[in-house]
């Protein structure tokens, strides 16, 4: 719209100076086509147009013309600076909501990435755990399993060298003060009861 | 083998076939120095006898020899070569060493129930706990603490699992360590 205002401007003052310029070009053929006996008159319109043309009305329409024109262009230069600001504006909103379209189109494209890697990365940690609590579930089964056997044996070799560990606990308790003096009713009681076998073989062994 | 009346004894210090030799050893020792003696005396001066040792002095002094009497030494040592040769020898293993009052009395019950003459040799076993080993010529008898634990399994299976787990139990079950036989049943060594 600005254009359009500068152009018929720039138009009208351009057809003001073509309209001027004829002006003065048809008033000095006029005087040039004209008849000899005419010449006082013509002479004397010269002198009245000098008159009334003179330097100073020719300065001052010099003056009014440079004026209107500064004016034309002062408000051209407003209406141009106005449609610029204007157009600016328009432009900076443009830029604005282009730029905001983009980074959220951007923005949009990163969180589904971030969505896609999380969700990646979330499954990727439910199979490594769901891996880890297999492992685990069989390490522990071995882990029973092994104890239970080691116990079983364990309790299989207690209840096989059990007399052993009784005699040896026996003996590591009490075994300092059990003297042989105090077992000798004992043994000879052991030797009493086992007499008919030793002579037997005493006498008949050899 | 059946004990004459008229034949010596053997004294309770006396208890292994070493203690035999100690004597023989000593009677050879002793005879060696009365031939010396009379050798060298005058006819009809007395012999001084050297003194006796612990156990030749309670073998005389038991059987009432007259050591000067060469007759009795004679016998003396027939007698204990003798008991060396025949006699029958046992061996029995303690968890300690016994003491010399100890060994008297147990040698004193075997010469009155087994033999007059019998020689144990005395074996040391600390393993057994309590009790005595036996082993004659051919059979062993195990009087210790570790066969009455052995014999009395049942009984500690049952106080470990209650009384149904001692009903496979019951049977003697003899330990890795078991020698070779229980004492009724004797088994070749």
């Amino acid at each position: 719209m600005t254009i359009w205002w500068l152009a018929l401007i720039i138009g009208s003052l351009f057809a003001t100076t073509v309209a001027f310029i004829w002006l003065a070009i048809r008033l000095g053929n006029g005087t040039a086509q004209k008849k000899p006996g005419q010449a006082d008159v013509q002479k004397g319109a010269e002198e009245d147009v000098e008159h009334i043309f003179n330097d100073t009305f020719r300065e001052e329409l010099r003056n009014r013309g440079r004026l209107h024109f500064e004016k034309i262009i002062s408000e051209n230069a407003m209406f141009l600076q106005q449609d610029l600001r204007l157009t600016t504006s328009q432009l900076n909103e443009f830029m604005k909501e282009e730029i905001t379209k983009n980074l959220r189109e951007e923005f949009s494209k990163y969180e589904q990435s971030i969505n896609d890697a999380k969700q990646l990365a979330v499954d990727s940690i439910q199979k490594t755990n769901v891996a880890i609590e297999e492992q685990r579930q069989q390490l522990h089964d071995q882990v029973e399993q092994q104890i239970v056997t080691e116990k079983k044996q364990l309790v299989e070799r207690f209840e096989q060298n059990m007399t052993d560990i009784v005699n040896h606990y026996v003996l590591a308790a009490i075994g300092d003060q059990i003297d042989l003096t105090d077992q000798l009713e004992y043994i000879l009681a052991d030797l009493e009861a086992n007499r008919e076998a030793i002579v037997e073989d005493v006498m008949h062994g050899a | 083998m059946a004990p004459d009346s008229t034949a010596l004894t053997l004294p309770v210090v006396v208890v292994g076939l070493i203690d035999v030799g100690r004597l023989i050893r000593e009677l050879d020792k002793l005879e060696s120095n009365v031939q010396q003696q009379t050798i060298k005396a005058e006819q009809g001066a007395e012999i001084q006898l050297p003194k006796f040792s612990l156990l030749l002095d309670q073998f005389v002094e038991q059987n009432k020899l007259d050591m000067r009497n060469e007759g009795d030494r004679k016998r003396a040592h027939e007698f204990l070569r003798d008991v060396r040769q025949t006699a029958p020898k046992v061996h029995m293993s303690f968890s300690a060493n016994p003491s010399a009052q100890f060994l008297q009395k147990l040698t004193f019950w075997m010469r009155q129930n087994i033999h007059p003459q019998v020689l144990i040799a005395i074996g040391l076993q600390p393993g057994i706990g309590a009790g005595s080993v036996l082993r004659t010529t051919n059979k062993y008898f195990d009087m210790s603490l570790v066969k009455s634990f052995a014999d009395s399994r049942g009984i500690l299976m049952e106080y470990l699992h209650g009384p149904e787990a001692s009903a496979g139990q019951n049977e003697v079950v003899a330990p890795p360590t078991e020698p070779v036989a229980s004492p009724t049943e004797g088994a070749a060594v």
